[in-house]
């Protein structure tokens, strides 16, 4: 029962070190810290309590629904920051006591809210498998608890003077980034936001193009070219829906660092030696140096999460190539399980062989069908330069093979069917414990490949 | 009447009532067809063609209320100067210099009494206004283009019968299309792609060119090719019939049931082409031979024959032939009395995008001074940039120095 305390621990503790940030800034410690305190002990108990409450069964079996309201809320946590911002850059008055420390309760409600509810569900569920459902519970409302001393910690004075680091939206967009970048229960159980994101703004882009095309007449036609229609084609592509999501993510940490470093320096006419006017200046490019060191961490950060979002949207799998050996009789097996498993997982082997001075590497796949699909590691129009050696062969990408070369996606199914940027089809017999390559064949598909690529064999 | 002004007038309003229909969006976006679903709620709930209204009426008041402030006449005060980004307090000899200071500084000045103006780059606010303006047109128009837009569609075979479109009257007597005598197919999927396809279409007699690109208006009506294919006649033991084949691009089928027998039909290529390892095909598209598969009783294909126009052959143990093909085109007539609202308001929002990137240079200088007991107060400010807008101000009063 012991790990289901730790896991609230670790679940609070990745929402309230974010928001021990806002607390380490007096300003808001002082207007709101309590009332950010409220919200994050205010979700605990929500998340708890919420499945208990008329009606809220039936929401709680939609996982859209739950999803739905992760991703929103954090895309307001990120944006609290940029809002603050806003209000401060447009002259308008300091909002009142009581609408701050509403806000600061909803900030943190909405860190602490759906970790809570989640925790609460693994508890339940746990806790029910193990026949001690409310030890399971209490457990993990004591863990989520004790998580959050780094808010009560955040009351105590210090010396160390945050703000100058941190004006109150660099705060919130620092602590709704570090809340963003820990994850939390979602781990395990959904998507993250910026995925999310990507693949909806993906759907949005395309079917707005679409719609576009069909208000203004030139609906797109599979074969026949219409006007714009490449440049409809381009909108869809992913390109610009990962770049729409560069904008959102990046407009917070950019608007507020462009306004930090925007700010003029400070009047130094009045200052009669120039060793204090230079002093002067040194001093406040010190300070907005301190100012925008934490939005260059929230915008690194933020790169890095975007980065890996792309990577995790668009995995190009290449295994290494594992060395084959001739067998008895000139052939070269190639077995249905080998240390990578079996190869009904439907993912992509390499194969090197050596012959002589030439390393033959052949791909190896289990078709959707079934059937096994051999091939040389080679495209016959793609000829990559000698010193693209990165560019050669193929990757796997879903239900793709890539061309690395010309990123060409090919259907898995048509491997083993010549043309144009299939792999070059190798001759093998089907076993039952796998396929046989004979050398012979290999070799003579392998040199006629290469007597192809000098002599050029662009259509 | 001053509250709601400012509340029209607040970019909290148009953010407000675009982040609500953006979340709106946003709610429907984790289920099925989320655009059609966002699309159907905004036009025809209620609640959302009021959103969206009121969005639309707001964006409109916003540019005529930017547009009214920024070519009004500006009267500086001490306590506007004083507000600008940057000012600077000047001895009372200054002001017969101010003149010539202000010109110096490229800026033309206009003297009113006691206080001096110049601007430059008032105009800049066009580019926003403009870009709402385009943004405007399309929301206006989306919804009645949406909902009172009818279309009809027909086939219509070149030189062939005469069709009803909205009561008028329409026959292709020729049809354009670029289409290859040789075209070759490499891999599965085509890439068959028709650069120019045009039809010559008498409407209640009169001809006109009607292409696939942007639609022609006549009498009214939007015309566009949307689509078009081979027309021919297929016997089968002496019976004719009339078909229009749907087997473009090259390697569609096209399953027709033809005397109680069901008819697989696709373009037969011409030759194979290989060249070391890859394989082509060639289709000759301008009269192209036609692939037939018989359906068998145990539901499998017989053994494909060629038609080639002109000659017979026998399929399934009739006589079959097909005839020389023409092709025909499929057009479409559409009513709409706000697709012209809505080009209008796409090129619209084109010239305020391409306006919008001139905002990087092109934006208000202001620079004010006025003359009080004192001294003289002079204040400048820029639309953006105010940084290097105040570090510039603040080196001009400094090279000034003694001079003003």
């Amino acid at each position: 029962m012991f790990h289901i305390f730790i896991a609230g621990l670790r679940e609070s503790l990745q929402c309230s070190i974010p928001l021990a940030l806002l607390m380490f800034h007096p300003s808001i410690r002082r207007s709101s810290g309590m009332a950010v305190l409220n919200g994050a002990i205010f979700a605990l108990l929500a998340g708890a309590l919420i499945g208990k409450l008329p009606g809220m069964d039936s929401i709680m079996q939609k996982t859209e629904a739950w999803a739905m309201g992760r991703h929103i809320s954090e895309a307001i946590l990120l944006y609290a920051g940029v809002l603050v911002f806003a209000w401060e850059a447009g002259g308008s008055r300091p909002p009142s006591r009581h609408l701050t420390a509403t806000l600061a309760f909803g900030f943190a409600f909405l860190a602490f809210f759906f970790e809570a509810r989640s925790l609460w569900f693994f508890a339940s569920d746990l806790g029910a498998s193990e026949g001690t459902l409310y030890g399971y519970k209490f457990m993990a409302l004591f863990g989520m608890m004790v998580g959050l001393q780094p808010l009560v910690l955040g009351f105590r004075p210090r010396t160390f003077r945050l703000e100058r680091f941190l004006t109150p939206a660099t705060a919130l967009l620092a602590a709704a980034t570090l809340k963003v970048a820990m994850g939390g229960v979602q781990e395990i159980e959904d998507t993250s936001l910026l995925v999310a994101l990507s693949d909806g703004l993906q759907r949005f882009v395309e079917s707005a193009t679409r719609h576009a095309q069909g208000l203004l007449l030139i609906t797109p036609h599979q074969f026949i070219k219409v006007p714009l229609g490449g440049l409809a084609d381009y909108f869809s592509e992913d390109r610009i829906s990962t770049s729409l999501l560069m904008l959102f993510v990046m407009t917070p940490p950019v608007l507020i660092l462009w306004d930090v470093l925007s700010r003029p320096e400070p009047k130094t006419g009045g200052i009669r030696v120039a060793a204090e006017r230079r002093l002067a200046v040194a001093f406040f490019r010190r300070e907005m140096g301190f100012m925008a060191a934490p939005l260059i961490i929230v915008f690194i950060t933020l790169i890095v999460m975007l980065h890996s979002v792309n990577a995790s949207m668009n995995p190009l799998s290449e295994p290494t190539p594992m060395p084959i050996r001739e067998e008895e009789g000139g052939r070269l097996m190639i077995h249905l399980a080998d240390r990578l498993g079996n190869m009904d997982d439907g993912k992509l082997r390499k194969y090197v062989f050596l012959s002589g001075g030439s390393k033959v590497i052949l791909i190896s796949i289990m078709k959707p069908d079934g059937t096994l699909g051999v091939a040389l590691d080679e495209c016959e129009i793609c000829n990559p330069a000698e010193w693209n050696t990165n560019a050669f062969g193929y990757a796997q990408k879903g239900e793709h093979l890539i061309c690395k070369y010309c990123m060409t996606p090919i259907a898995i199914s048509t491997l083993n069917q010549p043309g144009g940027c299939n792999p070059i089809p190798v001759p093998f017999e089907v076993r039952d414990d796998g396929a046989v390559v004979r050398v012979d064949d290999l070799m003579r598909v392998y040199k006629a490949a290469k007597e192809l690529q000098k002599k050029g064999t662009h259509f | 009447m001053h509250r709601a002004h400012g509340i029209m007038a607040s970019w909290w309003t148009t953010a407000l009532l675009a982040c609500a229909i953006a979340g709106l969006y946003v709610f429907y976006a984790f289920g099925e067809a989320p655009y059609a679903v966002w699309m159907n709620t905004l036009f025809q709930s209620t609640t959302w063609r009021l959103v969206y209204a009121a969005l639309v009426v707001d964006l409109i008041l916003k540019s005529a209320l930017l547009l009214m402030s920024r070519f009004a006449p500006i009267t500086p005060t001490m306590d506007s100067v004083r507000s600008m980004q940057e000012h600077a307090e000047l001895p009372a000899s200054s002001w017969d210099r101010m003149e010539g200071w202000f010109k110096e500084h490229g800026m033309s000045p206009v003297i009113q009494g006691d206080t001096v103006v110049a601007r430059r780059g008032e105009s800049s606010v066009i580019a926003g206004a403009v870009l709402r303006l385009g943004i405007v047109l399309v929301m206006a128009a989306l919804p009645f283009s949406m909902s009172l837009r009818t279309v009809q569609e027909t086939r219509l075979v070149q030189s062939g019968p005469a069709e009803t479109v909205f009561d008028r009257s329409v026959k292709a007597d020729s049809v354009e299309a670029d289409l290859p005598e040789s075209f070759i197919q490499i891999g599965d999927k085509s890439i068959f792609k028709l650069e120019e396809l045009a039809a010559s279409v008498a409407v209640d007699g009169a001809t006109h060119e009607i292409t696939a690109g942007y639609p022609s208006k006549i009498g009214g009506l939007y015309w566009r090719v949307s689509d078009f294919g081979y027309a021919a006649t297929l016997t089968i033991d002496g019976k004719p019939t009339g078909l229009m084949l749907d087997v473009l691009p090259p390697g569609r089928q096209d399953v027709r049931q033809i005397g109680g027998q069901t008819l697989r039909l696709s373009l037969a290529p011409e030759r194979e082409i290989k060249k070391g390892l890859v394989t082509g095909l060639a289709y000759n598209l301008q009269s192209p031979s036609i692939k037939a598969e018989l359906k068998a009783a145990d539901g499998s294909y017989n053994d494909a024959v060629t038609l080639k126009p002109g000659a017979s052959i026998l399929l399934g143990g009739a006589h079959a032939s097909i005839t020389p093909s023409a092709l025909f085109v499929k057009v479409s007539a559409v009513r709409d009395p706000a697709l012209a609202i809505l080009i209008a308001g796409v090129w619209t929002s084109l010239l305020g995008l391409a306006l919008m990137f001139c905002r990087l240079f092109w934006y208000e200088r202001r620079m004010c001074a006025v003359r009080c007991a004192d001294g003289v107060l002079l204040g400048y400010s820029e639309e953006f940039y105010s940084k290097w807008a105040i570090h510039k101000f603040r080196r001009w009063i400094e090279e000034s120095g003694t001079a003003l």
